[in-house]
């Protein structure tokens, strides 16, 4: 009961519980607007259009066998063929392979878009990412401390009753990663509803357990130290 | 009351430096949305001005005809048509060799030629304006000093060989570089300008016999004001039966991130202000037991909203100035990462500055007033309770 006790009576828990869930609500947009815009540029750049190849070439066969996993479609018309690749990098690569191969007489392709400017705001949003994440961290970190420190009374408690400082640490970690756990599922949950995107990210989520455990060495610190 | 702020901000516990850091992030975190924002903008702006093609309208057809489009344009009483071109709308010159690197030359036309930024601007026959760096190689990720740099070609001639449509002969042609332009806004770095009468004569002699032959198809040319007015006109020619070409931006794709940056603009700006505003608030609150000594030694409470709401402002200050520091330096090294490439040189990163100071005042009188109502709710509370709280 000592892990719930933080929950009550403390209005400044509540206000960092409820920062964090702004955080999260802040990540949740972010990444689903991330993930339309890359999903957007993605059928952009993978046009019918921008992945076909039209290939005179002596031997068919060689290039339908060799590339059959990286073709959607083709269709053969006398000595040209129409390749339809399944994704624009495939067609990349067919041409950089195919360029040289003397059986090949001529490769025209339609030049796709410049997606260079998408590249940026792909790498703003993204900065902008790891920002918040930042933000949730700090925030989880504050939040652990505010809570460790209303329960100080109860800790030194227990340690007077017997029990060791790591088994009592050990619990504060497992009650932690359980609390953010479920938030961190209600965010997941949110944002799959909305977009079929399976936002989980283990980095984010070994981020968050080790946050924890600093939190509560630094608790522990702050003990040692008579500072809390 | 401000010194009285200044000196407990002074004391820089943990608890004020997180709230610092945070703040700090926040407002980079503002600032990177709203320069995706006028970054996006500025590229819409700069891609719809700046695209000589998309204010052409195209008719392809032979020259017999063209008497025929001539009436009907003349007809049509309208401002937005600037010129209209029977030649074509490029000629290719070759520099030094029959095959290789080549210059487009284009009319100097006024609305449809860059500025100047180097030299002056066309007054003469035999004088031609060029892009400062100037290539004809496609430009996707070619890096910027791969760019043959003109300027030290300016004032001097250059020759420029024109193959005849007909004979297949070399027409050889020298033109004095009067001045340089900037082609970053257009992506024209094989573009080339010279007087409009000029390039008529260049054309006949290039394209000779074209306009006796009814069978080769030539181009009408009408050259728009503005892109804007491109469609009326395209509909005026539809209406006529006539079918012509227009250079259309594709901007689904552009306007679709500029919604998008829109959209989350606006609710960051929201969520985040919500966010500071609710940190701000835990931070005073952590204050009362500070609020209860305040009130022992005889402040009133609207001291108190003035000594918290200035500590808040010093927090909230120092983090702006942080933040636009940080900020500036991530822009500078981010620009200069780019410009060093072709296609990101019409990407302008700017610093947010006016929405910057505008955040800042927004939030600081939210601050005040949630301030001063929290303070008014626990006015009536005795010093203990203040304490307990």
């Amino acid at each position: 009961m000592i892990f719930l006790k933080g929950l009550f009576n403390s209005k400044n828990i509540f206000n960092y519980l409820f920062n964090i869930i702004i955080v999260f609500i802040i990540l949740s947009v972010l990444s689903i607007i991330t993930y339309k815009i890359e999903i957007k540029i993605d059928t952009e750049i993978n046009k019918v259009e921008y992945r076909t190849a039209i290939v005179n070439a002596k031997v068919h066969d060689y290039i339908i066998n060799k590339y059959i996993k990286y073709i959607d479609k083709y269709e053969i018309n006398g000595d040209v063929i129409e390749i339809v690749f399944k994704n624009v990098k495939f067609l990349e690569k067919f041409i950089l392979d195919e360029s040289s191969n003397s059986n090949i007489n001529d490769i025209s392709v339609e030049i796709g878009k410049s997606m260079d400017t998408y590249k940026i705001v792909l790498f703003l949003l993204k900065s902008i990412l790891l920002i918040v994440y930042i933000i949730l961290f700090i925030m989880i970190f504050i939040f652990n401390i505010d809570y460790l420190n209303k329960l100080v009374y109860e800790y030194k408690l227990y340690l007077y009753l017997g029990y060791k400082s790591k088994l009592l640490n050990y619990y504060f970690l497992l009650f932690f990663i359980i609390f953010y756990s479920l938030i961190y599922l209600v965010f997941i949950l949110f944002v799959y509803l909305l977009t079929n995107l399976f936002a989980f990210n283990i980095v984010i989520f070994i981020c968050i357990v080790l946050v924890n455990a600093f939190s509560i060495l630094y608790f522990n610190y702050l003990i040692k130290k008579g500072l809390h | 009351m401000f010194k009285l702020a200044v000196l407990n901000s002074k004391k820089l516990s943990i608890k004020r430096k997180i709230f610092l850091l945070v703040t700090i992030l926040c407002f980079l975190v503002l600032s990177f949305l709203f320069c995706f924002y006028k970054m996006y903008d500025n590229f819409i702006y700069n891609i719809y001005n700046n695209q000589i093609e998309s204010k052409i309208i195209s008719i392809y057809d032979s020259y017999k005809n063209f008497d025929k489009y001539d009436n009907l344009i003349s007809n049509y009483e309208n401002d937005n048509i600037v010129f209209i071109d029977k030649m074509s709308y490029s000629l290719s010159g070759f520099i030094n060799n029959y095959s290789g690197e080549n210059f487009k030359l284009e009319r100097n036309l006024k609305g449809f030629m860059p500025h100047v930024i180097m030299g002056r601007n066309i007054v003469d026959n035999g004088e031609i304006v060029c892009p400062k760096r100037s290539s004809n190689k496609n430009f996707d990720s070619l890096k910027y000093n791969e760019l043959t740099d003109m300027s030290d070609k300016l004032n001097k001639n250059i020759t420029l060989l024109f193959k005849n449509s007909r004979n297949a002969e070399y027409i050889s042609k020298s033109f004095k570089l009067v001045g340089l332009y900037d082609a970053d806004l257009s992506y024209s770095y094989n573009v080339c300008f010279i007087n409009s009468f000029e390039y008529e004569e260049l054309a006949l002699q290039v394209k000779d016999n074209v306009v006796d032959d009814e069978t080769y198809v030539n181009l009408f040319n009408i050259y728009v004001n503005d892109y804007k007015n491109v469609n009326e006109i395209n509909e005026y020619l539809k209406d006529n039966g006539i079918n012509a070409t227009v250079v259309e931006v594709d901007d689904t794709l552009l306007n679709y991130v500029k919604i998008m940056s829109y959209i989350l603009l606006i609710i960051m700006v929201i969520v985040l202000t919500i966010f500071l505003l609710k940190f701000y608030k835990s931070y005073y609150q952590e204050e009362y037991y500070n609020i209860a000594l305040y009130k022992v030694i005889g402040f009133n409470d609207k001291n108190i909203v003035k000594l918290l709401f200035y500590e808040i402002e010093i927090i909230l200050f120092i983090a702006m100035i942080i933040a636009s520091i940080l900020l500036s330096f991530i822009i500078l090294i981010v620009t200069f990462y780019l410009r060093q490439y072709v296609s990101f040189r019409l990407v302008n990163i700017n610093f947010p500055f006016l929405e910057f100071i505008i955040y800042y005042l927004f939030i600081s009188i939210f601050n005040y007033l949630f301030l001063r109502e929290d303070i008014k709710k626990i006015s009536h509370y005795s010093i203990k309770g203040l304490k307990d709280l």
